[in-house]
């Protein structure tokens, strides 16, 4: 099992080097002289030569990049243009708040979105069925700001079950972060739920076709055992590819759901540089994204060699 | 060869539930296109006229949705971001939709290493999260409309390239493809009169259900404050301009919220049946 992920995290490595190419590209393609935009359009000539300077800006091009992949292996993203606080520090503060959400979501998402599935497949075509396609459209339809403006304003604002503001709680208060957590979470679950109740209707009704299935029935496993236990083991596969697939959609979504709650996280930092143009840390943030989507791939991956042993010798 | 069909279950003969949902999707996404086409028609009031003496108005006869804060009336402001909204997700799709459909087909068709090398630009783009994506490239182009459709075309790109290479992959070593060559027909006859046609269906679904998210992104990408730039009236806009005033004046958020849940359903139902139609077994 080690050894298939570290096969697969070997093959991770042109792809990050490509996306921190990228990244490091993507921040110098953009209009203007950061310089200009920083001190000002007033600044002297002398003042922006010094910044070039301390910015490394005046180097060439390729010395830069390699400047930036150096750093970048002693593990440092660089200082923020703006707060002259290094990127990577910034980013450390605020990364918990963002993966806390995103696997509270991931959480809410799998367990209502599995069993409704397996109940809407069981159902074919009946009221269940309907009422859970009804639901998912719901949850389809629903841009990630535009649940999370209408829940703030049911249960916080009006039924005031939750605090307006999450702002993020130490973690000595447990009840409190909950708490907070838990309307971010419950949306960026719900469009997930959705998604995840069609794939597992999806594969149920494939799979209840099959011959294994059809033999356990003959044999006079009960349905209830065959559904839950024999069948849904093999959609699960599905569910994991689909949520590895969705990840990278759920840490979209994750952006809207912190400016809306005001949660501190990766989101709010992007926004935050972008307002600024704080180009380093937007650099930095590129290149953090990056890596979490590439590592949740990969983890993804060795899910596949847990949930279906047959992945890891193919 | 021995017939295997048998091992196949015949298709069962079933209600389609696809027809309903084109139906009831493309009736809510036709009203809203006349909507918007015909906004400066139906509009009660010019959506851009400010009345201080009318701020923040309740609903009423006079103002069906109420007014904001400029004492704009809400509802024509709906109608004319219905305009933008539209319009964008519709232009970014097809864009993204040329764009996808021909480089996958070209990339599947001759395969090699340009297939390999755009596969692979393809794969880095597929690693950022999509949001994410859209919002910087808007950032790095500045913000107006244009650039608008530009950035979430871009995202909408693999959706299309995949598909249109994996089909071309697939139809290119079927035997009537060889037979084409066989006759010596040129590889852009063969290509635009026998591959080409094979994909389209399947194209035109992924577009369906790209709309909606078209129109996701747009609107996620205005309610940031990287949509077309104020005065213009956009869905995501009017829900950002509600949020800021989401303590006394919620109407002005749930109006325009509302209105994007009507357009995302509709298109829904729409790609949705459209899907179910054309390969009733796959409703995953």
């Amino acid at each position: 099992m080690l050894g298939y992920f570290g096969k697969r995290l070997l093959t991770l490595i042109p792809t990050l080097f490509a996306v921190l190419t990228l990244a490091f590209v993507l921040v110098r393609i953009v209009p203007g002289d950061p310089a200009l935009i920083i001190l000002g359009d007033q600044a002297t000539p002398e003042a922006i030569a010094r910044f070039h300077e301390a910015t490394g800006l005046d180097q060439p091009i390729w010395r830069q990049f390699l400047a930036f992949l150096s750093q970048l292996a002693h593990g440092d993203l660089g200082v923020s243009m703006i707060s002259n606080r290094p990127v990577l520090t910034s980013i450390i503060e605020v990364l918990p708040y963002t993966l806390e959400l995103s696997f509270a979501g991931v959480l809410v998402g799998v367990v209502l979105g599995v069993p409704l599935g397996v109940i809407a497949a069981r159902s074919n075509g009946g009221v269940a069925d309907w009422a859970i396609r009804i639901v998912t459209l719901g949850g389809l339809s629903f841009p990630a700001f535009v649940s999370a403006v209408l829940m703030l304003l049911v249960f916080a604002v009006w039924l005031g079950w939750f605090p307006v503001i999450s702002t993020a709680k130490p973690i000595t208060d447990p009840i409190g972060r909950l708490n907070s957590l838990a309307l971010p979470a419950i949306n960026l679950g719900l469009v997930m739920m959705a998604y995840v109740a069609r794939v597992t209707r999806g594969g149920m009704m494939n799979i209840m076709r099959s011959d294994y299935i059809r033999t356990a029935r003959a044999k006079g496993v009960p349905a209830r055992r065959i559904v839950w236990k024999h069948a849904l083991r093999n959609v699960l596969l599905a569910v994991v590819t689909f949520t590895g697939l969705y990840f990278s959609v759920l840490i979209g979504n994750s952006v809207l759901t912190e400016i809306v709650f005001n949660r501190p996280g990766l989101g709010k930092l992007v926004i935050g540089a972008l307002e600024r143009r704080d180009y380093t840390l937007l650099q930095g943030l590129v290149v953090a994204y990056a890596i979490l989507v590439v590592l949740v791939n990969a983890l993804t991956d060795l899910c596949y060699g847990l949930v279906d042993p047959r992945v890891k010798t193919s | 060869m021995t017939n295997t069909t048998t091992a196949v279950a015949p298709a069962r003969k079933r209600h389609t539930p696809g027809r309903a949902a084109i139906i009831i999707g493309a009736t809510i996404v036709g009203i809203v296109l006349l909507a918007a086409i015909f906004a400066p028609l139906i509009a009660p009031h010019d959506p851009y006229a400010q009345s201080m003496l009318a701020r923040f108005r309740p609903p009423s006869a006079e103002y069906w949705l109420g007014t904001d804060r400029f004492g704009r009336d809400t509802f024509s402001r709906i109608l004319f971001g219905l305009r933008i909204t539209l319009w964008t997700a519709l232009a970014s799709t097809a864009l993204a939709m040329v764009a996808g459909t021909s480089v996958g087909i070209l990339s599947g068709y001759y395969g090699g290493r340009v297939d390999r090398w755009v596969s692979a630009a393809n794969d880095l783009l597929m690693s950022f999260p999509q949001m994410v994506a859209g919002i910087i490239i808007v950032a790095l182009l500045g913000p107006g409309v244009t650039n608008l459709i530009i950035a979430i075309a871009i995202t909408a790109f693999p959706a299309f390239y995949r598909m249109a290479r994996s089909a071309a992959l697939a139809l290119r070593d079927r035997e009537y493809i060889d037979a084409c060559r066989v006759l010596g027909y040129s590889d852009v006859r063969i290509v635009a009169r026998h591959i080409l046609p094979e994909t389209l269906d399947d194209m035109i679904i992924i577009a369906t259900l790209w709309l909606a998210t078209a129109v996701r992104t747009e609107s996620s990408l205005a309610f940031i404050g990287l949509g077309a730039p104020p005065p213009a009236a956009t869905l995501g806009g009017l829900v950002r301009e509600g949020f800021d005033n989401l303590l006394d004046y919620p109407g002005l958020a749930i109006w325009p919220s509302l209105a994007i849940l009507i357009v995302m359903i509709g298109l829904n139902l729409m790609g949705d049946g459209l899907r179910d139609a054309n390969d009733p077994r796959a409703s995953s």
